[in-house]
């Protein structure tokens, strides 16, 4: 018994200096970067900072997002920053039930609007849950801004509040962010549709960004042309995948984009798509090859 | 030897009796199309082996009739299935949801009809936890398609309902239980990330691995799909420490007893997979044997095993890969390993823990390989070499796991500490397998 005992020890203390060899390591991996990681069809983008900041905006259909989660997040990361979720819509909110219940977020930024389906019901009982654990929950409306040090995460949409109220869709309280990562802006527009992107363009108060989330994974209901004329991006991200049954993108929208001089990336064909700022604009590299 | 030869063939005869019958039949009309003269082959087989074997021409009679009593109890377990339920008819039933199996957009429930105790087959179009708890569903009847031939076949399903709605009436123990086993997993991934939470939680308690396309194909490769699982191998050094520990604080025979239920709560967060199935047979009937003060052949326990499940369900050696893999893994061991453990232990060059390392994997990989090379494409070599380097880390894979959940369990303040000590090996056990699957 005193054997075993003695022999436990030793293994515990060889594996705690190896652990603490592997996480000097992998700390010193952590840069500024945005994620777009290949879930299928739907949404998981994943955001770093140098100072060792995450934030996850959406979580993609099914728990495919902790896989791209390890793969760019020092493996003992198991706190995330922030979460934002979009919508609750199953191809958003499903892997952001995974993440809530997996890794410790201390801030979520979503709308509060209400919705029937079962996912919005799980995705509220996992927000609870994260809430009893310290997490605190903050409304998501235009105006609001989070700083994490350098990396700066403006509210868009929605405009007004629908905190605790029952939006006609569930699109129409969607969430669309605009991030400041080391003064390069990138806009998330999750499943924006083509009125309230015309909307949003018509105020005059969308910056130029060089990187865009195609709104709704290039479905030809979100193609409004002067949205993308205000923004101008250089970079354009379609989250989509392969072979879904909606037919996205579509070609409309693929033929827009080029027409504009647009860079297209696609997660369906280049997989995750990792982009850095640099020099106030962004460089992408894919899993298979890089721009 | 020719006595043990003869016991042998009479319960080789017996199981072959059982069980080759499932090949030649149709579970959904319940039906059996039968080549007699096969059959009459291998029973006449069985009969000449037992007369040779034992030098007496009567004696061959009772592998022969062993044979016989076999079929004749899969021939009327199969002709008394209750009828499938014929597709397109509205159905409202209630029923304990007793395994799960989550699919892209939809989830897979394994109820039992509380009124009729028939296995019905839910398709859920959503994903939503509800093992263990009794469910008040209303559906439509599907015909069933060929993807799911294997699971009526190995689960005794009756029946297929795409639900349309339900609704929770009660839950139960199993539901506790099912509830331990999510917070247990979740505790794991909450501590590692993936593959390696995967990996751990695999070994200790089993679970769909979260890993991608291209890892599980390195794993097929080298042969380590045994351990993103429970397999019969982690069961029984689970069973064996709890033994060991009961034994310590409560002597030998009441360690024996209350063991039991440990196990038994074990098996159920284990999943019950084929695999579990099978290894907690052969412990029950080892912990029964040594209450008499007897220790039986462990080749004889695990043909008893074979009897055991082919009597519940004939159909789940042949349906049930989990099972089948692990029965002939247990088989390769104790029919060979013993033999090649003795050969190597001769040999003075081979250091203290090599020889029993060395045989049990040699034989269990010679066992499944034509299996798992016909199904997973794995190389026999490489998967030995592997299994050699990585099957002694999953004890300590699965106590250094424990000991972090424990740790985090006690205060979330050591968790950072849990983390550093459950890391490490599974990360090993990974960089083996990358490596080893570019040969």
């Amino acid at each position: 018994m005193r054997k075993n005992l003695f022999f436990l020890f030793i293994l515990i203390f060889w594996l705690i200096v190896l652990g603490f060899g592997l996480r000097i390591y992998a700390d010193a991996n952590w840069q500024n970067k945005v994620i777009f990681c290949d879930v299928g069809e739907g949404d998981a983008i994943l955001i770093t900072s140098k100072e060792h900041k995450s934030v996850v905006i959406d979580g993609g259909p099914d728990n495919s997002i902790l896989l791209c989660l390890s793969k760019n997040l020092p493996w003992s990361e198991r706190s995330i920053n922030l979460l934002i979720i979009s919508h609750p819509d199953s191809d958003h909110s499903r892997g952001a039930i995974e993440v809530l219940k997996r890794y410790r977020v201390s801030k979520i930024l979503f709308s509060g609007a209400l919705s029937d389906t079962q996912i919005f019901k799980e995705l509220i009982a996992a927000l609870e849950e994260e809430m009893r654990e310290g997490a605190t929950i903050e409304e998501a409306v235009a105006g609001k801004e989070l700083a994490l040090g350098n990396l700066k995460i403006n509210v868009l949409l929605p405009t007004e509040s629908f905190w605790q109220k029952k939006p006609a869709t569930d699109h129409q309280a969607m969430v669309v962010v605009l991030l400041n990562l080391n003064k390069s802006l990138a806009l998330f527009s999750g499943d924006l549709e083509k009125a309230e992107a015309e909307r949003l363009a018509s105020e005059e108060t969308l910056p130029r960004v060089s990187l865009l989330k195609v709104p709704h994974h290039g479905s030809k209901n979100s193609l409004a042309k002067e949205f993308y004329k205000a923004l101008s991006p250089e970079i354009a991200v379609i989250s989509v995948g392969k072979n879904n049954r909606y037919g996205h993108p579509h070609q409309e929208v693929l033929n827009y984009l080029a027409s504009q001089g647009i860079t297209i990336f696609r997660t369906d064909i280049q997989g995750t798509i990792s982009c850095l700022p640099s020099n106030f604009s962004w460089h992408c590299q894919t899993e298979n090859s890089s721009f | 030897m020719f006595k043990n030869f003869f016991s042998y063939l009479s319960v080789i005869g017996l199981l072959s009796g059982l069980y080759l019958p499932t090949f030649f039949a149709d579970p959904l009309s319940t039906s059996l199309h039968y080549p007699w003269p096969l059959f009459g082959g291998v029973a006449a087989s069985f009969f000449l082996a037992g007369s040779l074997a034992s030098r007496s021409p009567c004696a061959g009679l009772r592998p022969f009739a062993l044979f016989c009593l076999g079929g004749l109890f899969t021939t009327l377990y199969i002709f008394n299935l209750p009828p499938f339920l014929p597709a397109g008819e509205s159905l409202k039933f209630t029923g304990l949801v007793y395994d799960s199996k989550e699919e892209t957009n939809s989830t897979l429930l394994f109820v039992k009809n509380q009124e009729t105790g028939r296995k019905i087959l839910v398709i859920l179009p959503s994903k939503i936890p509800l093992v263990g708890k009794n469910l008040k569903i209303s559906g439509k009847t599907l015909a069933p398609s060929a993807r799911f031939l294997r699971l009526i076949k190995s689960e005794g399903l009756r029946g297929i309902v795409l639900a349309n709605d339900w609704r929770e009436s009660s839950s139960g123990f199993f539901y506790l239980i099912f509830n331990l086993r999510e917070k247990t997993l979740n505790a794991i991934g909450s501590l590692l990330p993936e593959p390696e939470a995967s990996l751990a939680a695999g070994t200790l308690i089993g679970k769909e691995a979260i890993i991608s396309k291209e890892l599980k194909a390195q794993i097929n490769k080298v042969g380590l799909t045994h351990i993103v699982a429970v397999s019969g191998y982690n069961f029984i050094l689970i069973t064996n420490l709890i033994v060991a520990l009961l034994r310590e604080i409560f002597g030998y025979l009441p360690s024996l007893l209350l063991s039991l239920p440990f196990i038994l709560l074990y098996a159920f967060l284990a999943g019950f997979s084929g695999a579990v199935k099978r290894a907690f047979i052969f412990i029950l009937l080892i912990l029964f044997g040594r209450l008499q003060f007897r220790n039986p052949p462990a080749l004889y326990l695990l043909f008893i095993c074979f009897i055991i499940a082919g009597i519940l369900n004939p159909f789940t050696l042949f349906s049930d890969l989990s099972f089948l893999l692990s029965a002939l893994a247990a088989l390769g061991i104790l029919s060979l390993g013993g033999w090649l453990r003795t050969q190597l232990e001769n040999q003075p060059f081979l250091p203290r823990l090599i020889p029993q390392t060395l045989a049990e994997t040699f034989s269990a990989s010679l066992f499944v390989s034509p299996i798992t090379s016909f199904l997973f494409g794995q190389r026999f070599f490489l998967g030995l070499l592997v299994n050699l380097l990585v099957v002694p880390l999953v004890p300590l894979i699965m106590l250094s796991t424990s000991l972090a959940l424990f740790l985090s369990l006690l205060t979330p303040r050591l968790q950072s500490l849990a983390i550093l000590i459950a890391f490490p090996l599974p990360r090993i056990v990974l960089k083996i397998i990358t490596i080893a699957s570019q040969f």
